[in-house]
């Protein structure tokens, strides 16, 4: 039985590099990481998209490979998108080139009905990314309601939100996040967010405290995220698994699925936050989503998270 | 249960004329509100299915008590319409203001959020009673494939108003798969220039001609519109307007009169008449026609009057 629903966009990426140079092409998207980040806890889970009929290929044998059902991928068009995303030095984020206009990337984006469709009697959880669209977020709240899952909301920092006034974001998030249950947000958008620099961790995890969020995944590039409650905030640096990190594409959207799935299995904020850093460490050892999650990847993972948990992770004392 | 559906985008228009001149307000406007009104003009029977922004209200409520819109197919899924601002051009083309703020910056997405799915044509054409409907659309081959399962299914005739982005060579292919799914066609010469890559009416019309249509409606702007079939080809100027002060969905208006005219049976130059009469209806004012009751009467007799004049004094167009 289906527990954890991914939905969303899927997008294909490639990476330009700073000497011009691309990547291959891999496949990607929020609610593909986010579901490869459930992926590595528990095979109970599926993808809710609507995409291109070429998906098959690749996203679907990801998909096959590791067990995971089709049944809510709705192929809407004829091609998944692609990004072409060239890195910010500094840990600035990204720039990226569309191959198909944005209408098309509106087009095949999740509408409240589609999670209503996919949402089975099981479903404990779901994770998307969304801007701050009250009439969106009210319609996925009486999905909510009659399913009775609990929700990851990863904000929309991009043009979307981030050109709003500030005034009017700080009045909308709480809103949202009397209907989601928990959020993700990186330390580039909650610095433009609350206009405090992003090095200042103890000032932004105040604010981010305030928010009627149950709980906040905040993440902080390289250095790792923090585990933030009304009460409580948790520093868990990044795990690298497998060395330097190949490609840091998705590690947020994975990161963000691994914390919905750990919390709503009632683990630990100090765990939630090491299991959604060790996800992201997986995810960035090569280009596109880990590829296969056996069942001693996930013994392993679950070790390696416990370990993270009792040796790395430091509880950050937030002076209110 | 209806007879006709208009199918698509809402759009609330600011206007900027050639001459400068701005409404300074929002009307209504959009591929599927005009060419509901270009159907509405003739026959009640008619409905709009369009994902909305919960913002139409304010435009569209006090023209939908006026004149007993139905409003079953209007899904509010976000807070804000597709707001949008066309400056004019002196040959009567238009251009987007990119500088002109938008309620959300991602607009362009929201528009494809907004967009008509093949699923929602089932929805409300299933049960087989529609007899035509509406779509500005581009040319998605699996977007054609599943509407061309719905349509053998439900059983309805349909009008195509290409999208201009589609309108280019390159995409010939994927445009005659959609044709096989449509029986009047709709584009003007720009895009039949893009489409065919040539530059006269005439080179345009010997290509629509090959079509795999019934009728295509030819738009040349204000010298008026085409109505070609394999066969013959009628061009007809304007119909005669008392007053000429917005071309803003004049051809989206003459494309849904255009399938009501085809579904009940009227020949091509009837079809291509009965377009020209609901665009000058269109073109009187700002946004769409605001009281359909109003002008029906004197648009049907319009159109028998300029049927008997072009039936006894045009000739067919020889290509």
């Amino acid at each position: 039985m289906i527990e954890y629903l991914a939905c969303g966009n899927i997008m294909s990426d490639q990476v330009e590099h700073e000497d011009g140079t691309f990547s291959p092409w891999h496949i990607g998207g929020p609610a593909l990481y986010a579901l490869a980040g459930i992926r590595l806890w528990t095979d109970k889970c599926k993808l809710v998209t609507q995409t291109g009929a070429d998906y098959v290929e690749t996203y679907g044998r990801w998909l096959d490979e590791n067990g995971l059902s089709h049944e809510s991928v709705l192929v809407e068009a004829e091609r998944v998108n692609r990004f072409t995303l060239r890195y910010r030095p500094d840990d600035q984020g990204f720039t990226y080139e569309a191959h198909q206009t944005h209408e098309y990337l509106g087009y095949l984006k999740t509408h409240p009905y589609h999670i209503d469709a996919a949402a089975g009697p099981g479903v404990k959880g779901m994770y998307w990314a969304q801007n701050l669209d009250r009439v969106v977020w009210q319609n996925l709240a009486k999905v909510k309601e009659k399913h009775g899952f609990q929700i990851m909301w990863e904000i929309e920092y991009g043009g979307s939100v981030r050109d709003l006034p500030r005034e009017f974001k700080l009045e909308r998030i709480p809103e949202i996040l009397e209907i989601a249950d928990m959020w993700s947000i990186n330390h580039n958008e909650a610095s433009h967010l609350f206009d405090i620099p992003r090095d200042e961790d103890e000032r932004i995890i105040r604010e981010l405290m305030k928010l009627p969020a149950k709980f906040t995944l905040y993440r902080v590039g390289r250095r790792g995220a923090y585990a933030v409650t009304k009460t409580q905030a948790f520093f868990c640096p990044s795990v690298q698994p497998f060395g330097a990190s190949v490609d840091p594409t998705g590690c947020g959207n994975n990161s963000t699925g691994a914390a919905l799935y750990a919390w709503v299995e009632g683990y630990s904020p100090d765990m939630v936050v090491a299991m959604a850093n060790v996800s992201a460490g997986y995810n960035a050892a090569q280009h596109g989503p880990y590829p296969r999650f056996t069942p001693e990847v996930m013994q392993q993972a679950l070790q390696l998270a416990e370990y993270y948990r009792e040796h790395a992770v430091q509880e950050v004392i937030i002076r209110r | 249960m209806v007879d006709y559906i208009a199918f698509g985008n809402v759009m609330l228009d600011t206007i900027v004329t050639a001459d400068g001149y701005t409404t300074g307000r929002e009307y209504i406007g959009g591929p599927a509100t005009f060419a509901y009104s270009g159907i509405r003009l003739w026959t009640d029977s008619v409905m709009q299915s369009s994902r909305v922004g919960e913002d139409y209200h304010t435009l569209f409520d006090p023209w939908i008590a006026k004149n007993k819109v139905i409003t079953e197919g209007f899904e509010v899924v976000v807070e804000h319409c597709n707001h949008s601002y066309l400056a004019y051009n002196e040959d009567g083309t238009y251009r987007g203001v990119e500088e002109v703020k938008r309620h959300r910056s991602d607009w362009i997405q929201d528009f494809g959020y907004m967009k008509t799915s093949p699923e929602q044509i089932d929805r409300w054409t299933s049960g087989g009673n529609v007899k035509g409907i509406y779509i500005a659309q581009n040319c998605d081959l699996v977007w054609w494939r599943r509407l061309k399962e719905i349509k053998a299914r439900n059983g309805f005739k349909m009008v195509w108003e290409i999208e201009a982005p589609s309108a280019y060579y390159e995409y010939m292919d994927a445009v005659l798969y959609a044709l096989e799914s449509v029986e009047v066609f709709s584009l003007n010469i720009q895009e039949a220039r893009t489409l065919f890559n040539i530059e006269t009416e005439e080179e345009a019309i010997r290509e629509l001609q090959r079509l795999p249509v019934d009728v295509t409606i030819f738009r040349v702007g204000a010298r008026g519109l085409y109505s070609v079939t394999k066969d013959e080809v009628f061009y007809l100027p304007p119909a005669p307007s008392d007053r000429v002060v917005d071309p803003t969905g004049c051809g989206n208006t003459s494309t849904g009169a255009s399938i009501y005219a085809y579904c009940e049976g009227d020949d091509p130059l009837m079809i291509g008449i009965k377009a020209n009469v609901a665009a000058a209806q269109n073109v009187r004012q700002f946004g769409i026609i605001p009281d359909f009751a109003a002008v029906r009467e004197s648009a049907y007799r319009q159109a028998a009057e300029l049927y008997e004049f072009y039936s006894s004094r045009l000739g067919r167009v020889k290509i």
